[in-house]
């Protein structure tokens, strides 16, 4: 906190107060201290000193208590930054004893120069927005007290505010000149139904804003009068209100500013505070200069539209964005629609083209919120089927982005673009495949409503992570060949990330039921770290099948509490199991094939059994139709567990399982493996001596016996003991 | 939207289209691709069902002015259908909403029906042979129907070109079911199957055309183009 502020701030309450007692004393001896002070239309009396104090103000009489309060505060203020609590109350408390008096008087509402102010906001009002701002629809209130630099600076100010959909309360002055004056100046409607609300021409009008944050704390919040603690609290919390302060700042306004302030209200000021470096945010900074002229940005009107920027990301206000206009119909009914070729007016991509989709995390200050750019020529204008190269780059900021979430939200441009009437998307990343429909174009469709969709779409389903989007679309090939060279190596590094997904990192697995035509009570539970055991369908592949049908065979499968973590046994998988299995498997593990392991439907890819004298387990692959030191072939041993049945010491497995860091880990992993199918040993030979050097045993490959060294026990058991393989030497498995 | 899921793949000769020509493939044949991981290199890291969704579009719709067509193709060795077919059944209804009409020519039994593509039809028609066999076949197709929960608005009977004067009593009497008519004998009909040319070249005064036009009319389907 700046010393300059607080030492203006303490003489600006020292003032106010001053002249509180003066107006108070004058009017009782006018008046009589019986006369009646209420604020029309409304509860709660006098709300700050309601709030603060618990007290009932009813007459002018009342209000010398209120003063009392606020001298005691004075007197007892404590030094440095604590004192601006008690500055901030008895500035607070003394500006509503002169808004009381004014009443009493019948000086309030203000008019001036012909145009009566709104003063207090009445409680119908109060309790409409109220919802409004709990559910989102006026996503913030600014406070705004001076004037603006200009007329038009302030008509800009506002109306961004009106198109963010804030509330904006007005008041105050600079110089005797209000803000209030320059948009009545400007032709700008004020009211309740444009969500402006002109509180007064001075700054001590600027009490309503805090009395109407109070009385939304003993409405909404349930703040009982005179618990003061949880009032400010609720309001800090809760209440996504912020001052902006345009123009120079007296001691008054820092006093005032001091009251805002302990509500939890950030200041934004448009000029520079001594001692407070511009244009510096950190968490938890309360006052933010951000000198006008200093901000950049082409002209006045985008210096105003980033300071309104600004003051939302000072107080975390997220927008939520109005509803999608388009000149086509948009809905998920339009997902998965077809167009034609002869009905195509424009084609990004597919056969011979060139289109990718690439979206990216930013700091904030990198992306500005529904900026929509087009570089290149506006395809609009190309001629009818013309196959344009297209390069879509969506910027993505927000304090709770992550970079492993720029996939996920990458995947779903798919999905929102699809929504348009008339336009098809295809593919992902850089297979990406675009029509959009000449019925569509004809409507006044273009690109840019493509950025519309996808700023709209991002706010509204991703609010927790997307506080900004911007979106650039480049249709000049030269730039969308150098960009499509970089998003490539992005997509790769992301295939990297995602090879590392771990089961811990997820709270879903997928069931797959595909093959239950045949086999009536298998289920597959397909998690990051064990593909399904056809080898067809991964985690992935799984969680892409139920976006495409959800009504298909690849559910999502909450995992529930753990059971046993080192088995792999959850309790949500045994419950779907079950329920999905025909009520025939109650519990299965997924690390395990001892103990209630998977079952198997036909289609697996490898089956594995247990060689007791082996102390280990046999490898198969549905490839291999030779005999198998078990004394079984695979299809001897499908016959056996195939069909949905649990059979432990069996089980079946796609290949890839045996590179796993949770390959059947319960029983020690690839260490177990004594004998493999010897097309199976070729063809994974590299990624199978990757996992031996991972598992600490880099020869083990060549310890693994296979069909050209044994088709009998008799012949496995002296290989193994002569390679000294490390099942012999571990624990018994029965 | 013409939909071929009968494995002689015939629909598209008919029309006079050469898919191979037109670089057009069957679904099968894609399919095959993936399992076997051939091919495709750059779709590697799409999930399995968007790659199948995406090449499905790419590389299986023939697309012409008048109608589009996808052929699903033949059995390929070994594996099993059933993800392709779960796809099939989320991606298949979905394209058919883009359609005015989609038309699916399906061997005669309608497990290729349900388990391929959809399970829900306005209108069925059953051509039938001038035998018993056919119109017992008939019947038996309507209570596969109810046991694989295939819903249909209408169950039309349409007697072939075999048919002769007096035969089609026997189709007009099978319960649940109702008779559209005969398709008539026309020599252009033989004459174009056997060179192979289209039947959409057939004249405007050819028999067997005003016969399906008058079929169809009955059936609540207007042809004036």
């Amino acid at each position: 906190m700046s010393e300059f502020v607080i030492a203006a701030a303490a003489k600006g309450t020292a003032t106010v107060v001053e002249q509180a007692s003066e107006l108070l004393n004058g009017s009782i001896a006018k008046l009589g201290a019986a006369k009646t002070v209420a604020f029309p239309d409304t509860a709660y009396y006098l709300p700050v000193i309601y709030g603060f104090t618990g007290k009932k103000v009813e007459s002018l009489g009342d209000l010398s208590l209120a003063l009392d309060y606020a001298r005691n505060l004075l007197s007892a203020m404590p030094p440095g930054a604590e004192a601006l609590q008690n500055i901030g109350v008895s500035t607070l408390i003394a500006e509503e004893i002169i808004e009381g008096v004014r009443f009493a008087e019948g000086e309030q509402p203000e008019i001036r120069k012909g145009y009566h102010f709104n003063g207090v906001i009445d409680d119908v009002q109060l309790r409409a927005w109220g919802v409004q701002l709990a559910d989102g629809t006026i996503s913030g209130v600014a406070a705004i007290i001076g004037a603006a630099k200009t007329n038009e600076v302030a008509a800009k100010i506002v109306r961004e505010l009106q198109s963010k959909g804030l509330l904006t309360l007005l008041c105050g002055n600079v110089n005797d000149r209000s803000i209030v004056d320059q948009l009545l100046e400007e032709g700008i409607e004020l009211g309740y139904n444009t969500l402006t609300v002109t509180l007064g021409s001075d700054t001590i009008s600027a009490v309503y804003a805090l009395g109407y944050a109070s009385r939304l704390a003993f409405s909404f919040g349930g703040v009982k009068a005179g618990d003061s603690e949880q009032m400010l609290r609720w309001n800090g919390e809760r209440a996504p209100v912020f001052v902006l302060a345009l123009g120079e700042i007296d001691e008054l306004k820092c006093a005032t500013a001091a009251g805002a302030l302990i509500y939890g209200f950030p200041l934004i000021a448009d000029t520079p505070i001594p001692g407070i470096s511009p244009f510096s945010t950190t968490k938890g900074e309360q006052i933010v200069s951000t000198p006008f002229d200093d901000i950049t940005g082409i002209d006045d009107a985008e210096r105003a539209q980033r300071l309104v920027q600004y003051c939302l990301e000072v107080r975390g206000i997220k927008v939520k964005v109005s509803e999608l206009s388009l000149p086509v119909a948009y809905g998920s009914a339009f997902e998965g629609e077809v167009v034609r070729r002869g009905d195509t007016q424009i084609e990004f991509g597919g056969k011979g083209g060139t289109c990718f989709e690439w979206l990216t995390m930013k700091n904030m200050d990198e992306v500005e919120d529904g900026k929509i750019s087009i570089v290149g020529p506006d395809p609009s204008a190309f001629e009818v089927g013309a196959n344009t190269p297209l390069g879509i780059m969506v910027e993505v900021a927000g304090p709770k982005m992550e970079k492993d979430f720029e996939p996920i939200l990458e995947r779903q441009i798919h999905h929102f673009i699809n929504g348009a009437e008339g336009v098809q998307h295809q593919g992902q990343r850089d297979i990406v495949w675009i029509r959009i429909s000449k019925a569509a174009v004809a409507k006044g469709f273009n690109i840019e409503h493509i950025g519309r969709i996808l700023h709209t779409k991002f706010h509204e389903q991703f609010s927790g992570l997307a506080d900004k989007v911007q979106i650039t679309f480049y249709t000049e090939a030269a730039n969308v060949k150098e960009l499509i060279d970089e998003a490539r190596s992005i997509y790769r590094e992301r295939n990297e990330r995602a090879a590392g997904l771990t089961d811990e990192a997820t709270d879903t697995f997928y069931s797959c039921t595909l093959c239950q035509s045949f086999a009536p009570s298998h289920v597959c539970v397909i998690n990051p770290e064990r593909v399904g055991l056809c080898g067809a369908y991964n985690w992935f592949d799984c969680k892409a099948a139920y976006e495409i049908n959800p009504t298909g065979a690849n559910q999502p499968v909450p995992k529930g509490k753990p059971i046993d973590l080192a088995k792999g046994e959850w309790e949500g998988v045994n419950k779907f199991v079950y329920e999905h299995s025909n009520m025939s498997v109650d519990r299965f593990t997924i690390y395990s094939i001892l103990d209630a392991p998977m079952t198997t439907c036909g289609c697996c890819e490898c089956v594995m059994a247990i060689v007791p004298e082996a102390n280990g387990f046999i490898v198969v692959s549905r490839e291999d139709y030779s005999m198998t030191p078990i004394g079984m072939t695979f299809s001897t041993v499908m016959g056996l567990i195939g069909g949905g049945h649990q059979t432990p010491g069996m089980m079946g497995i796609g290949k890839y399982y045996l590179t796993s860091m949770k390959f059947i880990v319960a029983e020690g992993g690839i260490k177990r493996v004594v004998w493999m199918s010897k097309n199976l040993k070729e063809e994974m030979k590299q990624e199978l001596s990757q996992v031996c050097q991972r598992e600490g045993v880099p020869d083990l490959l060549d310890k693994i016996a296979d069909g050209s060294i044994a088709t009998t026990i008799d012949e496995l058991l002296p290989f193994l003991e002569q390679k000294q393989h490390p099942a012999l030497s571990m624990e018994q498995l029965l | 939207m013409l939909i071929d899921i009968d494995g002689d793949q015939n629909l598209a000769d008919m029309l006079g289209v050469d898919l191979e020509k037109e670089k057009v493939r069957t679904i099968l044949d894609v399919l095959f691709d993936i399992q076997k991981g051939k091919a495709y290199e750059e779709l590697k890291s799409m999930p399995m069902p968007y790659k199948i969704e995406y090449l499905l579009r790419s590389d299986c719709v023939y697309e012409s002015e008048k109608f589009d067509l996808i052929s699903l193709g033949v059995k390929w060795t070994s594996g099993c259908y059933c993800l392709p077919n779960d796809l099939l059944k989320g991606i298949i209804p979905k394209m058919a909403n883009s359609y005015k009409y989609m038309f699916v020519d399906t061997p005669a039994g309608l497990e290729h029906l349900n388990r391929k593509v959809l399970s829900e039809v306005n209108d069925l028609f059953v051509i039938l042979d001038p035998s018993m066999k056919s119109i017992k076949n008939a019947q038996r197709i309507q209570n596969l129907a109810k046991e694989l929960a295939i819903k249909y608005e209408n169950f039309y009977l349409v007697a072939n070109q075999r048919f002769s004067e007096g035969q089609e009593d026997l189709a007009q009497n099978i319960g649940g079911a109702s008779y559209l008519g005969k398709i008539d004998y026309d020599a252009d009909v033989e004459e174009y199957n056997l060179r192979g040319e289209s039947l959409l070249e057939l004249s405007e005064h050819s028999p067997a055309y005003l016969s399906v036009k008058r079929i169809l009319a009955k059936a609540g389907y207007t042809t004036n183009n």
